[in-house]
């Protein structure tokens, strides 16, 4: 065998999993296809930068423009196939344009990241800005050649803030010098806000070891951390004051990483002040704004209870058996249980997904003086002893949510494997070995990160549990009709206010089935179309006789004298199959009438996944014009289509 | 499932042309036939790629400077090597299992 070979064999070497993964990987891509779900979760498990970094470098070789890129994921259905090859649902990856600036050598951070959004679900085309070029580019948000991306990631150092040289005998100079570039990155950062609608990510930057040990006085050191901790503080306070920005916490996530943060070699060599670790970091707190700021964060965790929720198994020691609380290892588990609550309280959907024995579960739920997730805290319980992902896919049917919303978590190795094989696009997370890593295993890849957080996320846990209920009630009616009717669903159509247009934005960037023309209006533009004559935006609140469904739809509307234009109107899953969307067009219908206007114009932009609204405008009474995907209803002709089983209520006339 | 081999029976010298191919995007037989670094696509960008994945596979700290004045195939070979120190088997293809002697 000649050397060359011997070469090609020598990834051997590395681990199975590691070698196989990255085989995987250069197979799908010489095939010039992206990573499928198996693949994309294995990326996603990867804490390996090293690893990493040689993964997203074979994907840099695809062109995310190209045929593997789409529309996917999001707050409602689509298929759960798959395979681990990488090529069946290449073409449901949700693209994301992330430009990066950095204030040093961008170097492997460009890989590090592509892999961290691949592993997501994501199809990202990443543009890497000039080096030197920081200040000019952000100011002047000259950040991609074609347009403006989604996201503006900005890889910062301490060169940004600290002169070349600076003075021990007087720190006033150096803190002064700080602060004024602190302002600078300040009016930097509003001068490119005016110029984009792009999401400007910054991040918290760490106080370098060099110049807090150079200065020999304790007090004087501290004085200087503190400046660092001002500055720090300033830069997350970005986030409060511009809609369009984002600013993530890398000094956090550092100071629990097991790695150093710093390589002076070669922050020397190639002004790389960071090690692939800590660039790692960044990716994966980046990969988390890009999963929220996108809609492909979970909604649903499902949870085993043995060996998860409580230590031991119940069958064998009995409900009073088992480890909760106390010393540990119950308090690790009971820590679960709290941080398990914090998610529900934020939203979270949880599901009980265990085999045992209903009765003793259930006894132990109600009875144990530890337990903190009651039998009430589920949306939906599922303890039996079939196959769990039957059970996750009957969960799924009965919340109306897509498997892909689901994070499992299971402490046996198989279990998690049987669900991987036959729900790829279920997020798995380990819960065996040590229990006391158990919350970190579940909060670390941040599954369930949202921009901003609604009332309606409050309040979903209970509404899904609502909807498992509606769901049993359903079936003892004779027609659809008679149900919806007997549902006495109520529909609120009113204009947006501050208050509901994070709502509507996180609707638009989660819709996709019931989404007319995948025009994702994020809160600024839903915002700044809310205060302005010309547009219309409205939110749609339906309750019925189980609860209040909360704002389930969002209406963007461009309003001209004589035609109203429907720029996109989006349902959540949660409500099709109401004539919901009908009740909400009369509503619009009557406005533009109201206001004067002839015509109401929509228009259709299939996107692979919004099948269920293909017919939608016709079945409104609005006919086909020449111009594709575009439909047009004369209003002096209009007679209403809002079906008879749901009632508008009063307030929803009101426009303004 | 794949048995996983130990990377002390695995030449270095195969191990170094298995990730220079890797960053340069170059066949190894490439690389055998022009060792010198500079006529493929050896940039500042390339080398700091291949440091990472040297120093990450072999599990050493190499000397930039060192790294930095390597022109060759073989010359980085021999850097590695001696950084990797009594682990390196020189390069008889003798010692790979059978399995994976053609």
């Amino acid at each position: 065998m000649s050397l060359a070979a011997a070469a090609e064999r020598a990834a051997e070497s590395m681990s199975d999993d590691a070698g196989a993964l990255l085989a995987a990987v250069r197979a799908a891509v010489d095939g010039h296809r992206m990573p499928g779900p198996e693949m994309r979760h294995a990326i996603a498990r990867l804490d390996d930068p090293a690893l990493l970094r040689r993964i997203g470098r074979l994907l840099s070789r695809l062109d995310s423009a190209g045929d593997s890129a789409g529309d996917s994921g999001g707050d409602s259905g689509g298929d759960s196939g798959g395979d681990s090859d990488g090529d069946s649902d290449g073409g449901r990856l949700r693209p994301v344009r992330v430009a990066v600036l950095a204030t040093c050598t961008i170097g492997p951070f460009e890989h590090l990241l592509r892999a961290s959004l691949v592993g997501a679900g994501l199809c990202p085309a990443i543009e890497a800005g000039d080096y030197g070029n920081f200040d000019a580019a952000l100011s002047t948000a000259a950040f991609a050649a074609d347009g403006d991306p989604d996201l503006v990631a900005c890889l910062l150092d301490d060169s940004l803030f600290l002169p070349r040289d600076w003075a021990a005998a007087d720190l006033r100079v150096l803190c002064e010098h700080v602060e004024s570039r602190l302002a600078d990155l300040r009016a930097m950062v509003a001068a490119g806000l005016a110029r984009t609608s792009a999401t400007l990510v910054l991040h918290t930057v760490p106080f370098p070891g060099e110049v807090r040990d150079g200065v020999i006085g304790s007090r004087a050191r501290a004085a200087l951390a503190g400046q660092w901790y001002r500055l720090n503080a300033a830069l997350l306070d970005l986030a409060r004051e511009h809609r369009h920005v984002i600013v993530v916490d890398l000094v956090g996530v550092l100071a629990e990483a097991p790695f150093a943060a710093r390589d002076d070699r070669l922050h020397r060599y190639g002004d790389l002040p960071y090690t692939d670790g800590a660039l790692l970091g960044l990716a994966t707190e980046i990969r988390r704004v890009a999963q929220a700021k996108l809609g492909l964060s979970r909604k649903v965790l499902a949870l085993d209870l043995d060996n998860t929720l409580w230590g031991g198994v119940i069958g064998e020691v009995g409900a009073a058996g088992v480890q909760l609380g106390g010393l540990y290892p119950g308090n690790a588990y009971l820590q679960l249980q709290r941080a398990v609550q914090r998610l529900r309280e934020q939203g979270v959907i949880l599901v009980l997904t265990s085999k045992n024995d209903a009765e003793l579960v259930e006894q132990a739920l109600r009875a144990h003086p530890e337990v903190l997730l009651r039998s009430e805290a589920f949306s939906v319980s599922a303890v039996n002893w079939a196959p769990k992902a039957d059970n996750l896919r009957r969960a799924a049917d009965s919340l109306g949510l897509p498997t892909e919303s689901f994070v499992f978590m299971d402490d046996s190795r198989t279990e998690r494997a049987h669900v991987t094989s036959e729900l790829p696009e279920v997020a798995v997370v380990a819960a065996d070995g040590d229990p006391a890593h158990l919350v970190r295993s579940l909060l670390r890849p941040g599954w369930f990160d949202v921009v901003d957080i609604t009332d309606t996320d409050r309040r979903r846990p209970e509404l899904y549990r609502e909807r498992a209920t509606r769901t049993g009630f359903s079936a003892e009616f004779g027609s659809a009709e008679d149900f919806l009717a007997a549902l006495d669903i109520q529909l609120d159509v009113r204009p947006a206010t501050d208050f509901t247009v994070p709502r509507l934005a996180q609707l638009a960037a989660r819709t996709n089935q019931f989404n007319l023309t995948g025009e994702r209006y994020d809160e600024a533009a839903t915002a700044a179309m809310s205060t302005d004559p010309g547009h219309l935006v409205a939110s749609c609140a339906v309750s019925d006789r189980f609860g209040d469904e909360g704002i389930v739809g969002a209406l963007w509307v461009r309003r001209a004298p004589r035609t109203w234009r429907v720029l996109n109107l989006v349902l959540s899953c949660r409500v099709l199959k109401r004539g919901i969307e009908l009740a909400v067009l009369d509503w619009l219908a009557r406005q533009a009438r109201a206001a004067g206007a002839d015509t109401v114009e929509g228009r259709f932009v299939a996107s692979g996944r919004n099948g269920v609204a293909t017919g939608f405008w016709p079945s409104a009474g609005f006919t086909r014009t020449p111009a594709d995907g575009v439909f047009r209803l004369d209003l002096s002709s209009f007679s209403g289509v809002s079906p008879a089983w749901i009632t508008l209520r009063d307030n929803a006339t009101r426009t303004e | 499932m794949r048995e996983r081999i130990p990377i002390g029976r695995i030449p270095v010298e195969a191990i170094v042309l298995d990730i220079l191919s890797d960053v340069l995007n170059e066949s190894a037989d490439d690389l055998c036939e022009r060792p010198i670094l500079a006529s493929h696509s050896w940039d500042s960008m390339a080398s700091l790629e291949a440091l990472a994945q040297f120093e990450h596979r072999f599990g050493v700290t190499l000397d930039l400077r060192s790294f930095h004045a390597v022109r060759t195939v073989d010359a980085m070979v021999v850097l590695v090597e001696d950084a990797v120190g009594a682990r390196s088997v020189p390069a008889s293809l003798g010692v790979l299992p059978d399995s994976l002697i053609d």
